[in-house]
């Protein structure tokens, strides 16, 4: 598990970085303790909880990355059951249920709501078949500067580029070549 | 700084709602008034979403990968039936042993009988794992077969080579249990169950308890079950009440 004892910051540094052997862990670690708490005090099928925990551990990692937590007042665990009970709220009033769950005592539980855009549908898939058939350095580029919100100084360094006028270059073209291929596409659909 | 590499710098800001009131006015003025720039606009919000779109999905993607290792390692357990009904009748005849025995010191101070009945070594989750080689897996093989002596003497051999794991550290604190040497299991479980919240600190947290146990120190033990009692979702809540309740 975690090797040493770390202040909460520095668990969410570590996840704000993407460190998939940290996430890993973390996953592993707090797995039983969610799964096992969702299905005695919900009632839950024990696969039930386990997607729920995964959407919840995956919309934890989302607003860590994004920056819309940067510390919490409770521990990680109070904040991923956290956001687990928000997501049977909203499920139990998709089905108009009437069922009284209580508050989340976490302020600052920020978006969750990223599995509600899976159902949304986009016109985009000519976007995502560019995308699919990316190949790199864009598609690292592109991932590390709008997902994983790195600076261009930290792409630099990681990517070995020489600077980050370099990197910014780079992803002007980058995503200039895909806007080609899309206009392209386009034109031909 | 070339149009396009102008443009895209401005779409980035205004995504990222970084214009002033100003600037999004001429923004979106600009938007209006020509059409190639709106178009440009369009396409490039679009792409920038969809990046996202796509590291999350592969996110989710990963998170999946890492249930499916845990669901293949619990299905694991779940075939070896004979380790269980073993692990399960040696449980019953230490418990049926303990007995015996409180029955016969018949010592209102003697707990022995609760640690027999309590102490079940933590399932070996790590030895399935290619990295587990050497010393360790020699250790966990011991661990497993309930020859904790021979546990003991892999396992610290492992944890000297990698002091900073915390689940060799872990399971040398069990088999420390197992082998009935209650300080050597306390001073090797007490760090771990001091480090950072965590699957193997809740587990040490436990068997600490076992090693206070073990060893009588009742004042201790309460203290322990205590912190366990905090956390309802510890993994050892219903056990520590269940434990506090027979004292």
């Amino acid at each position: 598990m975690q090797d040493v004892k770390e202040p909460i910051e520095l668990q969410l540094s570590r996840v704000r970085t993407g460190d998939d052997r940290f996430l890993k862990a973390l996953y592993e670690n707090k797995r039983p303790g969610f799964v096992g708490w969702f299905q005695k005090t919900y009632n839950m099928e024990r696969k039930q909880a386990i997607d729920l925990f995964q959407k919840a551990f995956s919309a934890f990692y989302f607003n860590v990355k994004d920056g819309k937590i940067v510390t919490l007042k409770s521990s990680i665990e109070t904040y991923i059951f956290g956001i687990g009970k928000i997501m049977m709220k909203e499920t139990f009033r998709k089905e108009n249920k009437m069922i009284d769950i209580d508050e989340i005592e976490e302020s600052d539980l920020a978006d969750y709501n990223y599995f509600h855009e899976e159902d949304e549908v986009h016109d985009s898939r000519l976007v995502r078949s560019i995308l699919d058939r990316l190949e790199d350095p864009c598609k690292t580029l592109l991932m590390l500067y709008y997902f994983n919100n790195l600076s261009l100084a930290s792409i630099a360094e990681s990517m070995g580029y020489k600077n980050q006028a370099v990197v910014k270059k780079k992803k002007c073209l980058c995503l200039k070549s895909i806007r080609s291929l899309l206009v392209e596409r386009k034109i031909r659909k | 700084m070339t149009d396009d590499e102008k443009d895209i710098e401005l779409i980035e800001a205004y995504l990222k709602g970084e214009l002033s009131d100003a600037a999004v006015q001429e923004f979106e003025f600009r938007r209006k008034t020509d059409a190639s720039f709106d178009s440009g606009v369009n396409d490039y919000l679009s792409i920038m979403k969809e990046i996202r779109t796509a590291g999350q999905q592969s996110f989710i993607g990963k998170v999946k990968e890492w249930e499916n290792e845990v669901a293949t390692q619990e299905k694991e357990k779940k075939v070896i039936p004979m380790r269980r009904f073993l692990s399960l009748a040696a449980t019953v005849l230490m418990i049926v042993v303990g007995g015996v025995y409180w029955i016969v010191k018949s010592g209102p101070s003697s707990h022995s009988g609760l640690f027999d009945e309590y102490f079940k070594p933590y399932e070996d989750v790590i030895s399935e794992r290619s990295s587990v080689t050497g010393s360790l897996h020699t250790g966990m093989n011991y661990y497993n077969q309930g020859n904790y002596k021979e546990a003991i003497r892999h396992l610290k051999e492992a944890s000297e080579q990698d002091p900073g794991n915390l689940s060799i550290r872990c399971y040398l604190g069990i088999a420390f249990l197992g082998a009935h040497q209650m300080k050597e299991a306390k001073d090797t479980l007490l760090p771990v169950a001091q480090s950072t919240p965590g699957l193997y600190q809740e587990t040490a947290e436990w068997y600490l308890a076992m090693a206070y146990l073990g060893a009588n120190d009742i004042a201790s033990l309460k203290r322990q079950l205590n912190t366990i009692r905090k956390h309802q979702d510890h993994l050892y809540f219903s056990s520590a009440v269940s434990l506090s309740e027979s004292l």
